[in-house]
């Protein structure tokens, strides 16, 4: 559960997904759940390759078909994210953590 | 009874206009059900919207209802191919009801109707079993270019 939580804190920041069908779209992330599914408000896609996109204006993407997400560096903290990631293993490892 | 009315008219207001900050019945609902599957799409029921499969298709119509894996009903819906070099397109004659599998889905958004209708401007409709099986084509040829260049690297001794 650790990345949901992680996403949450990206609400309202503005991240690039890669898809597996290798189209990229730029937005507002609005919303994710437990899958890891995004929903993304005032998107940019090139629509000259995919016009599909033309129209719409928010879109809930599944989380099974995203390959990246590009998040701007500035909005993460690395080493509270390593932190984090490492004491998740350790719990679900079972193991007792450092100095606790 | 004067009470009674005032509580009547001060929910109709909730529910169904939006308010100062533009709050519709569906935002109080994302509010009360934060970061659940449910929330992001309750927003699009009852909306004409787009959604994109797994293979590339699109089918576009009234979004009724839906479930935590992403499965979808959609009425009056129809389906799109669309050919962006030759800025050609296809669309089945029929409406239908689409049920379909949430594994199956890409992406669904909603369309703003106004900018749908001058999407399609400037770009030509073709037979629509004509569009489909070209894009049948194009999606066999593209595979089996891949697996060409799969091929040709293996013979330099390295993975695709």
């Amino acid at each position: 559960m650790l990345f949901f939580s992680f996403f949450k804190t990206l609400v309202d920041q503005e991240i690039t997904v890669e898809l597996k069908n290798d189209i990229q779209i730029v937005g507002t992330l609005l919303s994710v759940d437990q899958y890891l599914n995004l929903k993304l408000d005032n998107i940019q896609v090139d629509t000259e390759k995919y016009p599909q996109f033309l129209a719409l204006k928010s879109i809930f993407l599944r989380g099974t078909n995203i390959r990246y997400i590009h998040l701007n560096p500035s909005t993460v903290d690395t080493n509270l994210l390593q932190d984090a990631s490492r004491r998740e293993a350790m719990a679900s490892a079972g193991e007792k953590i450092a100095g606790r | 009874m004067t009470t009674l009315n005032s509580v009547t008219v001060y929910k109709v207001n909730i529910f169904l206009q939006p308010s100062s900050n533009n709050m519709f019945q569906e935002d109080i609902y994302l509010q009360s059900y934060p970061f659940t599957t449910a929330a992001a799409i309750i927003g699009f029921v009852d909306r004409k919207v787009n959604a994109v499969l797994i293979g590339g298709r699109s089918i576009i119509g009234v979004l009724r209802t839906f479930d935590q894996f992403g499965n979808l009903v959609i009425h009056d819906g129809v389906e799109r191919v669309y050919f962006p070099e030759t800025k050609q397109y296809g669309e089945s004659l029929k409406p239908q009801i689409y049920v379909i599998r949430g594994e199956n889905l890409r992406m669904i958004g909603d369309l703003d109707i106004d900018i749908e209708d001058k999407s399609l401007i400037g770009w030509e409709r073709i037979d629509f079993i004509d569009a489909y099986n070209r894009f049948k084509k194009d999606i066999r040829d593209e595979k089996n270019k891949k697996k060409e260049d799969a091929v040709k690297i293996l013979e330099y001794g390295a993975f695709v």
